[in-house]
């Protein structure tokens, strides 16, 4: 059975890999989250999402969104930055830092700049579709 | 046994000869004060130091030309020698920090010397050489296999949760149509895999071939074949090229990095010219496209391994072949660059 957790808002994947999109995709289709899905290979094109059309409130709050932090056009530490700067999103969205690195300095640095969570990327199907099932256990925080 | 070499120990310039001769620097290190009492010339040669400028220093201070993350290394290296027979020799490796502040890796072996009545080691001998240089080589090798080792990890990973997603369709039966893309997923990373491998085999067949002489190479003919080949689709441009002395092989491996990269950067239609100028007694060549741009920050850095800036098919290996086939011909490669240009340049050498 299926349902959504959070406000039932977006799950945003923020990612420039566009296999890892995809994966990613593939395997919420399998989880339980019933949110709906989108995926930003392009940073610039997330941020105009958020800045433009969610604070206009022609979007809604994303639930969540999962940022990859090393990508060529700006890392995930200065998104942080920049969201977390706006006194709109000092709180929210939920922000979910979705890496490979599993370095100690990395983690410290997104949850001082404001990510609400740190997760590694699973490298198999079950652990990322338990991953996404456990958000409507546990939420967010 | 020569008559010249008799009583070589007995000779009082015997020492100061043998210490001057040496490629290590050596000291003896009293335990007892917990610092240097004779340096030799070499010793300062390597460090920047003399006996005054260590006696000058606190016992702090002295400790402190130490990296700290080695201090402790050798502190512990002086207990055990202060604990060893006196055929027993102990060697250690560690950072030091040259007068001029850069820090030096040394490696070195040092002996108890002499021992006070009680039989305490009270003076150690040692030398030691710098190893700076295969330091440096080894982080380089460091940093380059963790990153293929990642860049490899990578495709792996997606493979192996495509085989998974991919047996699962096919079990519950859906059709061909919703197989097929995943299926060509899995090629793509495949591919990605086998670009990175090949471009890794270049790099060791580069580096491990011993080039013999040079021979003359006409570049014209050589870059035709290349646009020919691999620049389909780009509006390509080619100056008079002269002829070079130089490795046909590694020239044209060159070429085709070089245009591998415009494809990568700046897509297709985009104008490449492959360049030919005369500065002063020099020639210098390259390849310009007038679509790809790169920051300032970066260009200076492009040329290392896996030092990606974009979203490219490349393996982040290929300006770093070519790097290493200009270095083969004694030349130097850089790169300029504009809003929406960028034009990769190289020497190869004076003839």
């Amino acid at each position: 059975m299926s349902s959504t957790f959070g406000n039932g808002g977006g799950i945003i994947m923020v990612d420039d890999s566009e296999a890892d999109l995809h994966l990613a995709e593939r395997c919420y289709e399998r989880s339980r989250v019933a949110n709906p899905w989108r995926a930003f290979a392009e940073v610039n094109r997330f941020l105009r999402h958020l800045f433009d059309e969610v604070l206009a409130g022609t979007a809604p709050m994303p639930a969540l969104v999962l940022l990859d932090l090393n990508m060529p056009e700006m890392d995930g530490f200065e998104v942080l930055d920049r969201i977390r700067a706006h006194p709109r999103f000092g709180e929210l969205p939920a922000i979910l830092v979705f890496t490979h690195s599993d370095r100690e300095s990395d983690r410290q640095r997104a949850l001082q700049k404001g990510a609400t969570r740190y997760w590694i990327k699973p490298s198999d199907v079950d652990s990322y579709v338990e991953l996404f099932d456990s958000l409507l256990d546990h939420g967010v925080d | 046994m020569s008559a010249w070499a008799q009583d070589i120990g007995a000779d009082p310039g015997f020492i100061d000869r043998l210490a001057q001769s040496q490629v290590n620097g050596l000291y003896v290190y009293d335990v007892e004060l917990a610092r240097s009492v004779y340096v030799s010339p070499r010793y300062t040669d390597i460090t920047g130091y003399t006996q005054g400028d260590l006696d000058a220093l606190s016992t702090e201070a002295y400790f402190a030309l130490f990296h700290p993350d080695d201090v402790g290394g050798v502190r512990a290296h002086i207990d055990a020698l202060a604990r060893a027979t006196d055929d027993e020799s102990v060697s250690t490796q560690y950072r030091f920090r040259h007068r001029d502040g850069e820090w030096i890796w040394l490696a070195g072996q040092d002996v108890p010397f002499r021992r006070d009545p009680d039989g305490r080691v009270r003076l150690l001998l040692g030398s030691f050489v710098d190893c700076s240089e295969q330091q440096a080589a080894m982080n380089d090798l460091e940093r380059f296999t963790y990153f293929a080792a990642h860049d490899l990890r990578e495709p792996v990973r997606r493979i192996e949760m495509l085989c998974r997603l991919v047996a699962d369709d096919v079990m519950n039966g859906l059709p061909a149509e919703k197989v097929v893309p995943d299926l060509d997923r899995l090629r793509t990373e495949a591919h990605r895999m086998r670009v990175l491998v090949d471009d890794l085999r270049t790099l060791c067949f580069i580096g491990a071939r011993h080039p013999g002489p040079p021979e003359p190479v006409a570049l014209a003919p050589l870059v035709q074949a290349v646009v020919a080949e691999r620049a389909v689709g780009l509006e390509a441009e080619v100056d008079p090229l002269p002829e070079v002395e130089g490795y046909p092989s590694l020239l044209r491996a060159l070429y085709e990095a070089l245009v591998d990269n415009v494809r990568d950067h700046a897509g297709d239609g985009v104008r490449i010219r492959f360049s030919a100028e005369q500065a002063g007694r020099r020639r210098v060549f390259g390849v310009y496209n007038d679509g790809s741009s790169v920051p300032e920050a970066r260009i200076g850095r492009i040329f290392d391994p896996f030092r990606r800036f974009a979203r490219t098919a490349g393996s982040g290996l290929g300006l770093t072949v070519c790097r290493r086939v200009v270095e083969l011909h004694g030349g130097r490669i850089w790169a300029e660059s504009g809003p929406s240009w960028t034009h990769v340049r190289f020497t190869l050498g004076e003839r």
